[in-house]
């Protein structure tokens, strides 16, 4: 199968079908030189197993929202709200400054 | 009174999801307050080092992040990540849609080390970009890639995924399938 498709999308590699010895010099400096997108376009996605994971990975991932989902329900106890309104208090009074209270 | 008028009013709206992250990131309601006490004022006090237009919530969720690895280091309070006892209890198949038993997946996911979580939750979860996550988290993208992978190799793992995995029939499921083919 990965012959299959990179022959047929890399034309110039046709005419090494059928013959015996080494591969040309060039053929080996393509794959060199693309050697990363060759792994992740033959090696990922061809692999039977790639639908498979592809599964796994929705499925962690679902159930990864549905329980970071659930924690984000937990109400926010007043304490942080208290605090934000304490700093904004703070913040006000220096603001202000204490001459202003005289 | 907060004025609403101040850009910091919008931390208010994003508190339900920075508790929900340190409580991952620490897995103890008790810390995660801690945390996020901590990163409130942080954020409150810094608000000018925040630029106007960038995303509100990734710069909050780096300073909770960053407020967790910190008092990490200052207490030594992260229990060491367990393999092996709490793994072997992990032996419920998700039903027939693909959920986990909520308390399996929840336990499995605790035992990921810390860098492992945050990234699962930032993109799996929160849906940030692989860049958003990586500069949250300040490692290189491939870094991120990385400990997702891993992250979600073990919990297919701990949970048994591999081995006869189900068909997954829902829709939201299948168009996130859709999407990254």
């Amino acid at each position: 199968m990965l012959r299959d498709r990179f022959s047929s999308q890399n034309t110039f590699l046709v005419s090494t079908e059928g013959t015996k010895g080494p591969l040309p010099a060039f053929v080996y400096r393509y794959i060199s030189a693309n050697l990363f997108t060759l792994e992740s376009k033959f090696t990922m996605s061809d692999t039977p197993d790639h639908d498979k994971q592809m599964r796994i990975n929705a499925m962690i991932d679902e159930n990864l929202k549905r329980v970071y989902g659930d924690l984000q329900k937990d109400s926010i106890p007043n304490k942080f709200k208290d605090l934000l309104i304490i700093l904004a208090a703070q913040e006000a009074e220096e603001k202000i400054g204490p001459d202003e209270y005289d | 009174m907060i004025n609403n008028r101040d850009p910091r009013h919008a931390i208010l709206e994003h508190l339900p999801a920075l508790r929900a992250f340190a409580i991952s990131l620490s897995r103890d309601h008790a810390i995660a307050d801690d945390v996020l006490q901590d990163a409130i004022i942080k954020a409150w006090t810094k608000f000018d080092k925040f630029t106007p237009g960038t995303n509100l919530r990734a710069w909050l969720f780096t300073i909770v992040r960053n407020e967790y690895y910190s008092m990490r280091r200052k207490n030594r309070n992260e229990v060491a990540d367990v393999d092996g006892a709490m793994a072997a209890r992990l032996s419920v198949k998700p039903d027939h849609d693909g959920r986990l038993q909520f308390n399996d997946f929840e336990k499995a996911f605790a035992t990921l080390p810390a860098e492992q979580r945050e990234v699962l939750i930032l993109v799996g979860a929160e849906g940030f970009s692989y860049d958003e996550a990586a500069e949250m988290c300040g490692v290189a993208i491939g870094t991120v890639k990385s400990r997702i992978n891993r992250g979600r190799a073990r919990l297919t793992d701990l949970l048994d995924l591999d081995d006869g995995a189900p068909e997954l029939t829902d829709k939201a499921t299948q168009a996130i399938i859709s999407a990254g083919s």
